[in-house]
């Protein structure tokens, strides 16, 4: 009876002129968005100059890394896609055609970048091979969470053992985000539990200072912690020689940590207080029932969270150049500081943002459907209350 | 047969979709002035939708909508009134809810107030004045400045009929308002309603009070998956219903 | 009997062992903390450093573009300008003040505009609702730091010299110098005090005088009055802006924005505003449905249905999380490092520097952000609690 035409008619009756201040709302910003697209698009096609992106993309990627070492940060970053590629398989299903589909896409926008640059489209190539492999593989061979976890620390390890001899504080650029935030987050998710279950513990020798410390690393800025724990270093132990990276990655799991355990304590709330009682009711030890009964579940709850979290420390990666080191967002700025580009400011930001949505984006998406996929199981077992 | 100025509520060949599924079909029905209308039927059968459709809660998708004399725009004419017309009928119509949807962080005095005050434009005097006198008639003037939450459900309900009275509208529905309450308040509720129809108040009410229907309603309506299978007198219907349906209805409602 | 699980512990026992661990427990963090304090020791006699809060009443020696620092004048504190030969706790001063007025400025303009945006995404235009979300996805997935280095290096940065730029209004100015408009306080004392008193005056009229009448009369009333006041004052504003014909401000009669003050604000403001929309839209969506329908019913218009029902039950829920997120933009002052802005972090990092006391510094450092990061949460939970008073 109504045909598409008359529907979308009516659709944007309801949805976009419904009454008179909507229609003169609706006028203003189609307008403005036309003058804004109009501009950017413009600016960006014709006016723009790339050169300064695919001239440094490998100062992107891998900041000042000596070409000599290239073929580590490589495999670097192939075993960091397969570890991306696994915990999603984790969570979700592998659906060959959307994810044919969003691949395409990509690569339409990659390569208008990277198009000649023979060395980085076989590495991008071969990540996403490794993504797309490590996903299919986790989601049909149904692995567990166990085996990929060992899996994920193994891989962290190796990327540590291949990258070190190059020098640590030669990382930088993309890599050296990634790999941060990966590195970080292994150990903070690791604490943040700790600390959380210290928290609740009836021991008020163990309760107090995890108290303690959450609620001032509440208060402080990451960046003061970061930077601290680089000037202490020498003053506690001068004899210690402990690179930059790592006093970094310290500081981050320093403070994030305390923030993990707030997302931990969160889950647990949300736990039926029924779960504790039936496993106390069973005779089983404390240690047993926060290990067995209770952790999984609240980790399951506070995935989300945790995600939000694992995203703030990938946001939060730039602050390091207080300590010297040159994540993604410094190799930008040391490109602007050459006299050849030193106009470029605009090129290089826009691609420095596009860069860091789409991670972020891709983590916010990776989040949401954890936490559909997650509150249906959950839901489910409620109904049988 | 009715007269046109006669009629506050006019339904035509009325029908409702949810998504692809045929809610209320076919509807003919016209409800008079001073009249007492009950619907009744099982859960699902649409009766809820149908009182919805009349303040605009839900908008209908087929057939004609008048509601005091303004016609409710439909999904799919293009020619759709605006939301003044909607405003202008929601102030003459007021509705009561199973839930109560009392503003929980208003007192008893401005939850009968807020809407006079901002729509109709009285000033707080008056309008606090018109609160007293509803909420003596309804029992609950020593209340006036306590919150919701303090209150007991029968009287949150009945707070919630003062509250639609406020604004004076010339008919009210009542979408199962005894439901969520405990049984022993569910009286003090019904009281409340017998004085209003007593009163003249129009009503269309959705009910399981099969006793206050028989007392208090002019006609009573059976409304089975989204049809009204029979519409006649409580006497017509208690006694003598027409359909099979409606008296497997009846004899398992009227069992208890 | 029958089999029992492994760890079957009996009350008495299970009370020993939690005396162990707390006795453990004790033991090893008071061992801990110990050989850090020795280690420290050794470590600071072998350099030569002593730890000690002397160093604060020495001459600072460092200039601080901006912000304003604690003085002593006739006996009483005021707020004065700093100079290079203040001491060093003045310049810790001065930071403390860069840092307070950041937080409070972000603060008002990051909640108005994330309410506004949070419930943006309620709104019946599909085009408002969108465009909401895309903000919010925008500033939230993309790093603090990278907008901070945008808003400066590409916006601020890029806006004309001062010599270059027209008056908007006859007075304000925004240049890559800096944003100035004229303060008020330029006034005739005379002026501020009738401003004063024709805004109690205002008040008192909008809030009593006024009750018994209803209230389209009132706004009425309301609006004459703000608009008599603003014609009274238009041509009591005199400027005593001085325009050097090159180069920076040398002096000026009014406020004056660096872009550096700027960039922090807007990036601050702006992305915070992202995570409060986020807040609001979860607290407006958490409410019963049932709250807009019976407001819809009685005829409510669909701005004073948010108005009167919706935000102030949205609020309540939100302000646990709108106290987080405050805390969290104050944290996030200390990033102004990045752009130079001599916040507290920043101006006790150049103190260390040169005076060589790191940890000092820190101490204080940390001393100060907990103590504004306690009385934000104090004034979040007195709002709190007056707000579930109401009911």
């Amino acid at each position: 009876m109504s045909s598409p035409f008359h529907s979308m008619i009516f659709w944007s009756r309801r949805n976009l002129f419904a009454t008179a201040k909507d229609v003169a709302l609706t006028v203003m910003l189609v307008l403005l968005s036309i003058w804004a697209a109009y501009h950017f698009i413009h600016w960006a096609v014709l006016v723009a100059r790339w050169d300064v992106v695919s001239d440094s993309l490998r100062v992107f990627l891998v900041g000042t890394l000596p070409p000599t070492e290239f073929w580590r940060a490589w495999i670097a970053l192939l075993f960091v896609a397969l570890i991306v590629g696994s915990m999603s398989g984790l969570g979700f299903a592998f659906r060959p055609r959307q994810m044919a589909l969003t691949i395409l896409f990509l690569a339409g926008l990659t390569f208008p970048i990277v198009g000649n640059n023979i060395p980085v489209l076989a590495a991008v190539c071969s990540m996403t091979v490794s993504f797309v492999a490590s996903w299919f593989l986790v989601s049909r061979l149904a692995l567990s969470i166990r085996h990929v976890g060992c899996f994920v620390t193994g891989s962290l390890a190796l990327i540590f053992m291949i990258l070190a001899p190059a020098g640590m504080d030669r990382w930088g650029g993309l890599l050296l985000s990634l790999v941060f935030t990966l590195v970080s987050s292994f150990f903070i998710i690791i604490f943040g539990v700790l600390l959380a279950f210290g928290r609740r513990s009836n021991n008020w020798a163990l309760r107090l200072p995890c108290i303690m410390y959450i609620e001032s690393m509440r208060s402080l800025p990451l960046i003061l912690i970061v930077y601290w724990i680089w000037i202490a270093g020498p003053l506690f132990f001068p004899t210690w020689n402990v690179a930059a990276v790592t006093r970094g990655i310290a500081g981050f799991v320093v403070y994030f940590s305390a923030v993990a355990a707030e997302s931990v304590r969160g889950g647990l709330q949300g736990l039926p207080k029924g779960q504790q009682e039936a496993a106390r009711s069973l005779g089983l030890g404390e240690f047993d029932i926060n290990y067995q009964i209770l952790l999984p579940q609240a980790l399951r709850a506070s995935v989300p969270a945790l995600m939000g979290n694992i995203l703030d420390v990938f946001n939060f990666v730039p602050v390091v150049f207080v300590v010297g080191l040159a994540d993604f967002l410094r190799t930008g700025e040391m490109v602007l500081a050459s006299p050849r580009y030193g106009d470029r400011t605009y090129e290089v930001y826009v691609f420095m943002l596009v860069i860091y949505f789409a991670i972020g984006s891709v983590l916010t998406f990776v989040a949401r459907g954890l936490e559909h996929h997650l509150s249906k199981g959950s839901r489910r077992l409620s109904e049988l209350h | 047969m009715t007269n046109a100025s006669n009629s506050i509520v006019e339904m035509v060949n009325l029908n409702k979709y949810f998504g692809t599924q045929l809610v209320l079909s076919d509807i003919n029905l016209t409800v008079i002035r001073g009249e007492v209308l009950v619907v009744i039927g099982g859960s699902g059968s649409g009766k809820s939708t149908l009182i919805r459709c009349i303040n605009g809660l839900e908008s209908h998708e087929g057939g004609t909508l008048i509601v005091d004399g303004y016609t409710m725009p439909c999904r799919t004419l293009p020619t759709a009134a605006g939301s003044k017309d909607l405003l202008r009928i929601r102030k003459r119509v007021g509705m009561v809810f199973q839930q109560f949807n009392l503003f929980p962080h208003k007192t008893v005095r401005d939850n009968l107030t807020l809407a006079p005050v901002r729509v109709h434009n009285r000033s707080p005097a008056d309008a606090a004045e018109a609160a007293e006198k509803l909420l003596s008639r309804v029992g609950l003037e020593a209340h006036a400045s306590k919150f919701p939450a303090q209150l007991s459900g029968g009287q949150q309900q009945r707070v919630a009929i003062a509250r639609a009275l406020a604004m004076e509208p010339d008919l009210m529905l009542f979408d199962e308002p005894t439901s969520a309450l405990d049984p022993e308040m569910v009286s003090e509720v019904l009281d409340v309603m017998r004085e209003l129809a007593a009163d003249g108040m129009t009503m269309i009410i959705v009910t399981h009070e099969m006793g206050f229907a028989r007392e208090v309603a002019g006609r009573i309506a059976y409304l089975d998956k989204g049809r009204f299978l029979e519409i006649g007198t409580p006497t017509e219907l208690f006694d003598s219903p027409n359909n099979d349906r409606t008296k497997t209805f009846l004899s398992r409602i009227l069992k208890h | 009997m029958t089999a029992r699980p492994r760890r079957l512990a009996n009350p008495t026992e299970r009370l020993w062992r939690r005396q162990v661990i707390r006795l453990i427990v004790l033991a090893a963090l008071g061992t801990v903390i110990t050989l850090l304090i020795r280690a420290l020791e050794h470590s600071l006699a072998d350099q030569g450093i002593h730890f000690s809060f002397d160093y604060l009443f020495e001459v600072a020696g460092i200039p601080i573009s901006e912000g304003r620092t604690l003085g002593i004048a006739h006996g009483w504190p005021v707020l004065q300008e700093y100079l290079p030969t203040d001491m060093n706790s003045q310049a810790l001063l001065t930071g403390l003040f860069n840092t307070v007025s950041v937080s409070l400025m972000a603060i008002v303009a990051a909640t108005v505009l994330g309410v506004a945006a949070g419930l943006g995404r309620f709104s019946s235009n599909w085009l408002l609702r969108n465009m909401c979300f895309a903000f919010t996805e925008a500033f939230r997935n993309t790093p603090l730091l990278v907008q901070l280095m945008f808003w400066y290096f590409g916006v601020l940065l890029q806006l004309p010299p001062i010599t270059a730029v027209a008056h908007l209004l006859g007075a304000v100015t925004v240049s890559v110098h800096g944003i100035s408009a004229p303060r008020i306080d330029s006034l005739l004392p005379a002026g501020v005090g009738l401003l004063l008193c024709l805004l109690a005056m205002l008040m008192w009229i909008s809030t009593t005088a006024l009750r018994q009448v209803n209230r389209r009369a009132r706004m009425i009333v309301i609006w004459l009055i703000a608009a008599l006041v603003v014609l009274a004052l238009a041509p009591a504003i005199p400027l005593n802006v001085d325009y050097p014909i090159s180069g920076r401000f040398q002096e000026f009669g009014g406020v004056n924005i660096s872009p550096e003050l700027a960039a922090l604000v807007l990036a601050i403001s702006v992305n915070s505003a992202a995570y409060i929309a986020e807040i609001v839209r979860g607290a407006v969506d958490s409410l019963p449905i049932g709250q807009w329908e019976a407001a819809a019913s009685l005829g409510l218009t669909r701005s004073d249905l948010l108005r009167q029902v919706i935000l102030p039950q949205a609020v309540k829920i939100a302000l646990p999380s709108l106290g987080n997120q405050y805390i969290s933009l104050t944290k996030n002052t200390s990033l102004g490092i990045a752009v130079g802005f001599p916040e507290l972090f920043n101006v006790t990092g150049t103190i260390a520097n040169q005076t060589g006391r790191s940890l000092e510094g820190f101490l204080i450092l940390m001393v100060t952000y907990l103590l504004l990061g306690t009385a934000i949460s104090f004034a979040v939970n007195y709002a709190n609690s007056n707000a579930l008073r109401v009911g």
